[in-house]
């Protein structure tokens, strides 16, 4: 096993080089942003755009870009989101925005999700699981957009009960009841998806499970139904879905580009697509390297998490005897 | 159990009590504006930034020396003493041969050596003094060759051009600078780039960009060069010497890129090509040589300048200022390889403000809150009496449309710029305000017969569009009023050439369409029209057009039977451009009913991503064309409506046709070049030099009406963008003054204070459609 995590980690290490490598000389490719207007001193562009190395052959960039990485963490700074700012500084002051929304968001979607999904795996075939299959459906169907618009509008701007984006934390806190309330849209904008995804899979592995051998005989041993079904079923049915919950805890970093635009939280995900609207590179650079670190680490995670759930399942273990 | 309910109970109206009790105060009237912004500043640093964005703290938290108010009357401004103690004096009578040396002053003896007496009362919102010693050192981190500002070339680049200012900010380096430049080349070589943005491409776009956005299909020529890399690549845009081995190829890359616009632009030469200056380094304040801006007093400072000033420009470019906080500044300074750049005004701690607000919360991407800054003169100085109602400016960043709607509708924002798809629900609105911009559109035809004709198949026909009767029948059948309310996001109709933004007299603000003669034009060929639409004159107009048509004698004119055709070039293949040409469509077959070309007549969509160029070679029947910019120069604009090789209106020989104007009482008769070039040239007669006001308004509004009576063109309608403002608020006005918009916050004024709108809230519904 640690040998496959050393391994893994190596291997991760690689990707992030060979991605990253792509990318800085893709995003190095582009035009600078020489942005001007009448009255405005266009040179000066030119001239940043030399004190920090563009005018270097892309292999120098290449060579500055890692040195700086290495000896000082340095990703460069925002030239067009917050001037000068460190592009770390930048991603992390949003990070806390991000997480706190997809938090909510999985904690939700979990109970949910696999609650919905035992129901219906329970009452197969009958009314209620056609109902929860109907409206899991939609819930994959309809983009996330229509279904963080279609709860803005009922909910704020029709009933008035929420409001329309998430409140400013420097103003009220992290925790107080106004901030809650409205991260309350946009959570359930976010979960709407989880939800259905956990209740989909919930339900086609525990229906297999149900149908099983071995719950006939833990049936004819005495459980009761619910016993047999928690205690034999459930577990066996979770070595697919455990992974993904895990990979939705690691994506708790990563923000939804379209939600936190539409509900105004200043996280990740609308620092990521500022960074594409307004072409600050080093941005979106960092950015993009983070969404890879996080994308890398969750698929480790998730094959990690097979063996915790089923210990039957060996990783990286050598030829079997 | 019930111990417990009363406990809860009892917590509970503890917290109610606590959380009623807020630090606003019981009873103390407040008021708030509430607005948005899609997204927050990158900096608000005077010195560097550049969206509009960017300005909008700047806005409330700084002052200019001078400031544009709405005046009196609310029809235009006044430009009043802010941060300056009175207006500024032209000493440039005091000027010796010595200063005029040492701070680069120019050739002129009046209005280049400028006097301006600081306000006293002026503070950091912290409550220091801010004195002549700050705006001396502000300005030298401003020009500072070291740090390489962006808005340096505020100071030398414009109307008003501080001594030495640019040679300061340019100390120590090499140079490429435009040919017609101050400046010494150092090698007497000429330099050529393609990379360098364009002024007359709105210094966003340079010759590479267009190689690179339209590609060889367009530009063989230039994407050839640019694809070689012998002229420098986009990574390494670096100047090429021209030489005699490579002037020839030159000269073709730059032929090529004019066709593109038709013409040679009078500055486009310039812009490309370059010589190399050095310029030595020299201090701020240096012995021998020094930038024209010194402290001339503890409370005063003087202003050397390289190029003569009138007071007004002067004013005009000291409403915005340059301050910023020494130890703030400096306390931001880092070095980025050998360049000094400085955070100031990134952040709630890195700022200090001087105006009638300072920021008190500030995150980034969500929300910005500036409260009144109890260090500003104007609230104790007894000039600022009821302005400034303002209490509280809370900027929170909403990227959606959508959803800033939403919350305007619900009363949590106070204004909201309208999109076109909004514009069928607002229409009505009585909280509907239009800011216009200095651009009208209008529909502009071919009237050259020969190139008509030319395009004429079997049985269709063209050349009637040569007939000033047809044309005029098709402007009046034109429902300018439903064209704006269906396809723009709240232009206005308009009628003429030159919109309200243009100003007849920078002095008082006063817009040309509002003096008498700019009414004029309107009045005579419009009357009370002012939507321009009336189907029955445009009918008989066609019917007479068509008689006279039909008696012609010239080959290719129209015979019964025909059906009038007529392309309507348009840029791409858009939604919205068909429905233009489908607008116009409809609009000739409604005028066309109850005449002999009922349903004989058509208007279709042609596309040509370069139709200007087609419409001003006799390619096109029809196509909008747009004019606007230069709003303090109506007179100006007549260049675009009479040089051959500016104007759309292809047929319009502006060089033979003649036009008699009364000037004085005495008719003048010139061509229409010749008369542009007497009211617009230096040496022309009428220029602003030679001339009083009064008359070249006279033969400004004679031009314009008798090119609309012309009719080569049909004006739509002025550029204007629709915003609703909510109940809460009140503008200074509601009616447009250039320069002060609607007032600004110095104006606005409240319906209700905070607790009343909440309340009025809580018990009404907005409805922002009637």
């Amino acid at each position: 096993m640690g040998k496959y995590i050393i391994k893994r980690l190596y291997l991760m290490v690689l990707s992030l080089f060979v991605i990253m490598t792509f990318l800085f000389i893709l995003i190095r490719l582009l035009p600078f942003h020489v942005a001007g207007a009448p009255g405005a001193d266009n040179d000066y562009a030119l001239i940043l755009r030399e004190a920090y190395g563009y005018n270097e052959p892309i292999l120098v960039q290449y060579g500055i870009f890692l040195w700086n990485i290495i000896t000082k963490f340095d990703w460069g700074v925002s030239m067009q989101i917050s001037w000068l700012t460190p592009v770390s500084k930048v991603l992390f002051d949003r990070l806390p925005s991000t997480m706190y929304v997809n938090l909510f968001a999985i904690l939700i979607s979990i109970p949910i999700g696999l609650g919905l999904g035992i129901f219906a795996a329970l009452r197969k075939n009958k009314i209620e699981d056609q109902i929860i299959s109907v409206g899991v459906m939609l819930a994959i169907s309809v983009p996330s957009f229509v279904t963080a618009f279609l709860l803005q509008y009922i909910f704020y701007s029709k009933l008035g009960w929420l409001p329309a984006i998430m409140t400013a934390t420097d103003e009220s806190g992290w925790f107080s009841w106004d901030t809650i309330k409205s991260i309350i849209l946009p959570v359930f904008s976010l979960a709407v998806g989880s939800i259905a995804g956990f209740t989909r899979y919930t339900r086609a592995e525990l229906t297999e499970v149900l149908t099983s051998d071995f719950m006939l005989l833990a049936r004819a041993k005495g459980l009761t139904r619910t016993q047999a079904t928690i205690n034999h079923a459930l577990r066996n049915s979770m070595v697919p879905i455990f992974p993904m919950i895990v990979g939705e805890f690691i994506s708790i970093l990563g923000g939804s580009l379209i939600i936190e635009n539409i509900f105004a939280v200043p996280g990740v995900g609308k620092l990521y697509l500022t960074s594409i609207q307004k072409l600050d590179y080093d941005v979106f650079m960092f950015v993009s390297m983070f969404y890879v670190v996080i994308g890398l680490v969750a698929a480790l995670m998730v094959d990690l998490s097979y063996g915790i759930v089923d210990p039957r399942i060996r990783i990286g273990g050598g030829k079997a005897e | 159990m019930k111990k417990i309910l009363k406990l809860a109970a009892l917590s509970l109206a503890v917290v109610s009590l606590v959380v009623g009790c807020d630090g606003n105060g019981e009873g103390v009237d407040r008021y708030t504006y509430s607005t948005f912004d899609v997204s927050s500043p990158k900096t608000w640093n005077p010195h560097e930034w550049e969206t509009n964005t960017d300005a909008v703290i700047i806005g409330y938290t700084e002052m200019g020396l001078y400031d544009f108010v709405l005046n009196e009357e609310k029809i235009g401004y006044d430009i009043i003493p802010e941060m300056a103690a009175g207006e500024p004096v032209d000493i440039s009578d005091t000027l010796t041969e010595a200063e005029r040396t040492r701070y680069g002053v120019g050739e002129g003896d009046a209005g280049l050596k400028w006097q301006i007496n600081l306000n006293q009362a002026a503070k950091w919102a912290d409550g220091e003094v801010i004195n002549a010693d700050d705006y001396v050192y502000s300005m030298a981190q401003l020009l500072s060759p070291d740090i390489l500002n962006r808005r340096a070339d505020s100071f030398y680049a414009g109307t008003l051009t501080l001594g030495n200012a640019r040679d300061h900010r340019y100390g120590g380096q090499q140079v490429y600078l435009n040919l017609s430049d101050d400046g010494e080349s150092i090698d007497g070589k000429t330099y050529f780039s393609m990379f360098k943005t364009l002024a007359f491409l709105s210094y966003t776009e340079s010759m590479a960009d267009y190689y690179l956005e339209y590609g060889a299909d367009y530009f063989p020529i230039g994407v050839a060069a640019f694809e070689s890399g012998d002229y420098g690549t986009v990574d390494d845009p670096s100047m090429i010497e021209v030489t005699d081995e490579n002037s020839a190829a030159i000269i073709e890359i730059v032929t090529e890129f004019e066709s593109l616009f038709g013409v040679a632009y009078p500055q486009f030469s310039d812009e490309i090509f370059f010589k190399l200056c050095e310029f030595p380094a020299f201090a701020f304040d240096g012995a021998e040589r020094a930038v024209g801006l010194v402290k001339s007093g503890d409370y005063q400072i003087t202003l050397y300048l390289a190029a003569p000033i009138t007071e007004f420009y002067l004013k005009y470019n000291l409403s915005s200022n340059w301050l910023v906080k020494e130890s703030l500044y400096e306390a931001g300074k880092s070095e980025v390889s050998g360049l000094t750049k400085t955070n100031y005004g990134t952040a709630l701690n890195n700022y200090m403000a001087f105006g009638p607000y300072k920021l008190s919360q500030y995150q980034l991407d969500k929300l910005i809150v500036l409260e009144k800054n109890d260090n500003w003169y104007g609230y104790s100085d007894g000039n600022h009496n009821g302005q400034f109602q303002t209490d509280i400016i809370r900027i929170t960043i909403v990227p959606e449309h959508a959803t800033a709607l939403q919350m305007f509708e619900k009363g949590e924002i106070d204004d909201i710029g309208l999109q076109a798809s909004d514009m069928n629900k607002y229409k009505n609105s009585s909280n509907l305000l239009f800011t216009p911009e200095s651009y009208t559109r209008k529909i502009t035809f071919s009237t050259d017969w020969n190139s008509l004709a030319s395009r004429q198949e079997a049985g269709i026909n063209k050349t009637i569009l040569t007939n000033i009767k047809f044309r005029e029948a098709f402007s009046w059948a034109l429902d300018r009023e439903d064209f704006t309310q269906s396809l723009t996001s709240g232009s206005i109709p308009y009628v003429v050439p030159i919109n309200e933004l243009y100003v007849a007299d920078p002095e008082t603000g006063v817009a040309y369409r509002n003096t008498e003669q700019g009414q004029s034009v309107v009045d005579e060929v419009f009357g009370d029209n002012e939507n321009g639409y009336d189907i029955a004159k445009a009918r008989a107009l066609l019917i007479e057009a068509y008689n006279e048509e039909i008696a012609s004698s010239k080959a290719g004119h129209l015979v019964s039977g025909d059906e009038v055709k007529l392309t309507f070039w348009v840029f791409g293949e858009d939604a919205i451009y068909t429905n233009y040409a489908s607008f116009f469509d409809t609009a000739l077959k409604a005028l066309a009913v109850g005449t002999p070309l009922e349903g004989k007549i058509s208007v279709e969509k042609q596309v040509d991503e370069d139709y200007p160029d087609r419409m001003m070679n006799g390619g096109a029947d029809m196509c909008f064309s747009t004019w606007g910019g230069a709003t303090m120069d109506p007179f100006g604009i007549m260049q675009v409506y009479t040089d051959p090789d500016l104007k759309y209106e292809y047929g319009f020989d502006t060089e033979n046709e003649r036009l008699t104007i009364n000037v004085g009482g005495t008719d003048v008769t010139n061509t229409w070049v010749d008369w542009n070039y007497e009211l617009n040239d230096g040496n022309g007669d009428y220029s602003a030099s030679k001339a009083d006001l009064e008359t070249r308004l006279d033969i400004l509004s004679a031009m314009e009406l008798a090119l609309v009576q012309k009719w080569v063109f049909a004006s739509i309608y002025a550029y204007s963008n629709a915003s609703l403002y909510s109940y809460k608020i009140q503008f200074g006005t509601n009616d447009y003054v250039n320069l002060v918009a609607y007032g600004g916050i110095r104006f606005m004024t409240f319906n209700y204070d905070d607790a009343e709108w909440d309340n009025y809230l809580k018990n009404n519904t907005l409805d922002y459609t009637k």
